[in-house]
């Protein structure tokens, strides 16, 4: 499998506060990798830097051969990288519809104006939610609110798709339809994945790697099993969640 | 879990009260008489100002304080070219919309990353210095005694200026309105959402702000101007901050963020600004007084109000129906 995105030494402070030093890994293309860590560990912050939502300190970002260290979040996205948020950021005031309409439109998708809509559909069907395209997003409940964002990061079309704690607060059925559609999206659709949660199940299920973070630094990377077994991650964090 | 939907009114119930309500005015020469026929056309001047203004606004949460000043430079601009080189207005107007656009594109790629308030006190320094240099260049722009411009065309007639005025107001309204329905529009209202959010879906949110600051600075460069050649005399009171702060209460009395506001909001101060002339410049500060309470209160404004009353009568009735 050929490359697709390589993060080399990125460090990221804020203030006096290292929130991710020296992190390096590579991703091969539809590969779907977990990122875990206790709170604070910096995963949040890694997305922000691949996105260009905020920028590195030092180190160098390359995504499909392209050097996206200094790239903003809006030339990522056209470049084929799409996100969620972990606190969701629907626009309050447009409907469903709307919304997945701003990222087709937003991240130049090859969708013909008149095919807008139904495409938009076929999203918030795919993603369960049906019915509610004439919804304004901030009536929607924070599960729903969840499924949105999914459905705008696949309307941008994209090559890899970072998702950020998408099955918090998921009841048992829901969060199996969202493994359901995240399994679909890496298997079906060939998107790469990197996703970040802290439902362990579920990532050592789907993941076929798994990068673990502790306080801004890579303590492990290696497959689910490794992980399990291994002592410093059960003292950073699965100690923790198991007791 | 609501079930609230965000409306969706069809193209022909939209249109029919806008054409309406322009039947109505294109006959007012015919009856209205001198007097409230220049408060129309005063009153249309703001619509074009109040609505352009929430373009940027209501529509990309983009609270600018330099509005009056592109009308300003739309005027004083076609006033000194009509002045100085005898250009015709019906030119100069034009040379004062690019003039009006080329600073917003200018102050708004030097200021609109920075945002929000910041955004505000830039325009409203912008505002200041434009104001004190009118002020002062006294041989260019004859300062406070006002620039004595031509009538936009051919001899003085009110209603030559009305059907002018209604004819590029028409134009604003259509142009917002097709705008708001465009691609652009949708990214204007995802900017205004959430920026963050549109930024990470391709959405170039810098660019998307100087676009409609630069559409909205022209508008009021073409308002500014052809309000300029009616009064035939330009004076510092169009890029002042009184008439800004008038354009502001307007439209958020009539309803920022929403089409129909500024329109109502303007027509229905300039109204009752000529009731109220006798009180002087207090009525800036009634008006102002007012805005800031719709602005905590009523925040859908006049427009706001109107429409949750029409949206509600249904469900009462149909509650009232079952019981």
């Amino acid at each position: 499998m050929s490359e697709l995105l390589r993060v080399e030494g990125v460090s990221k402070s804020f203030g006096g506060v290292q929130a991710l030093g020296e992190i390096s890994f590579s991703l091969a293309e539809h590969e779907l990798l977990g990122l875990i860590g206790p709170n604070g560990a910096g995963k949040t912050t890694l997305f922000h830097l691949i996105a260009g939502t905020l920028l590195p300190d030092a180190g160098r970002i390359t995504f499909a051969g392209h050097d996206i260290t200094r790239l903003k979040a809006h030339q990522t996205c056209r470049l084929g990288i799409a996100r969620t948020f972990q606190v969701t950021r629907p626009f309050a005031k447009l409907t469903c519809l709307e919304n997945v309409e701003v990222a087709l439109v937003g991240a130049e998708a090859p969708v013909a104006r008149e095919d807008r809509a139904e495409r938009c559909a076929e999203l918030l069907g795919l993603v369960g939610l049906k019915g509610k395209e004439r919804l304004a997003a901030g009536q929607l409940n924070l599960i729903d609110k969840k499924r949105l964002e999914m459905a705008r990061a696949l309307a941008t079309n994209p090559r890899l798709i970072l998702l950020d704690e998408v099955l918090g607060g998921l009841n048992s059925l829901e969060m199996g339809q969202a493994m359901d559609l995240i399994s679909l999206i890496n298997r079906e659709m060939g998107t790469t994945v990197i996703w970040i949660e802290h439902v362990m199940g579920a990532i050592m299920r789907l993941s076929q790697r798994v990068l673990v973070l502790d306080q801004g630094e890579l303590i492990f990377t290696g497959t689910p099993e490794q992980v399990a077994q291994d002592r410093r991650v059960i003292e950073a964090y699965l100690g923790e969640q198991d007791a | 879990m609501s079930t609230r939907h965000a409306k969706v009114p069809s193209a022909r119930q939209e249109l029919l009260p806008w054409l309406a309500v322009l039947a109505l005015f294109l006959t007012l020469p015919a009856w209205l008489g001198e007097y409230w026929l220049g408060s129309a056309i005063v009153g249309l001047f703001y619509v074009m100002m109040a609505a352009s203004w929430n373009l940027l606004a209501g529509f990309t949460g983009q609270v600018s304080f330099a509005h009056a000043a592109f009308a300003g430079v739309g005027a004083y601009t076609s006033g000194i070219l009509a002045v100085k080189l005898g250009l015709h207005p019906l030119l100069g107007v034009p040379v004062g919309v690019a003039a009006a656009a080329l600073l917003s594109l200018g102050l708004g790629a030097l200021c609109i990353r920075m945002g929000g308030i910041y955004l505000s006190l830039t325009t409203l320094a912008f505002s200041e210095i434009l104001r004190l240099v009118i002020n002062n260049e006294y041989e260019i722009t004859r300062g406070t005694m006002g620039l004595k411009v031509p009538f936009i065309l051919g001899d003085y007639s009110k209603a030559t200026a009305f059907y002018l005025m209604l004819a590029a107001a028409a134009a604003v309204l259509l142009v917002i309105r097709w705008l708001l329905k465009s691609d652009l529009g949708l990214m204007f209202r995802a900017v205004q959402n959430d920026e963050v959010a549109a930024d990470s879906l391709g959405v170039p949110v810098t660019r998307i702000r100087v676009t409609a600051f630069v559409i909205s600075g022209a508008m009021a460069g073409l308002a500014g101007g052809l309000y300029g050649h009616y009064l035939t005399l330009i004076t510092p009171h169009i890029p002042s901050l009184d008439l800004m702060f008038l354009v502001l209460a307007m439209a958020v009395i009539g309803g920022m963020g929403t089409f129909a506001g500024p329109v109502v909001g303007a027509l229905f101060l300039e109204v009752l600004a000529e009731y109220i002339r006798v009180w002087g410049e207090f009525h800036v500060l009634i008006f102002s007084l007012v805005a800031l309470g719709f602005a905590r209160f009523l925040p859908g404004g006049i427009v706001g109000l109107a429409t949750a009353w029409l949206t509600r009568r249904p469900a009462r009735s149909g509650k009232g129906g079952a019981a």
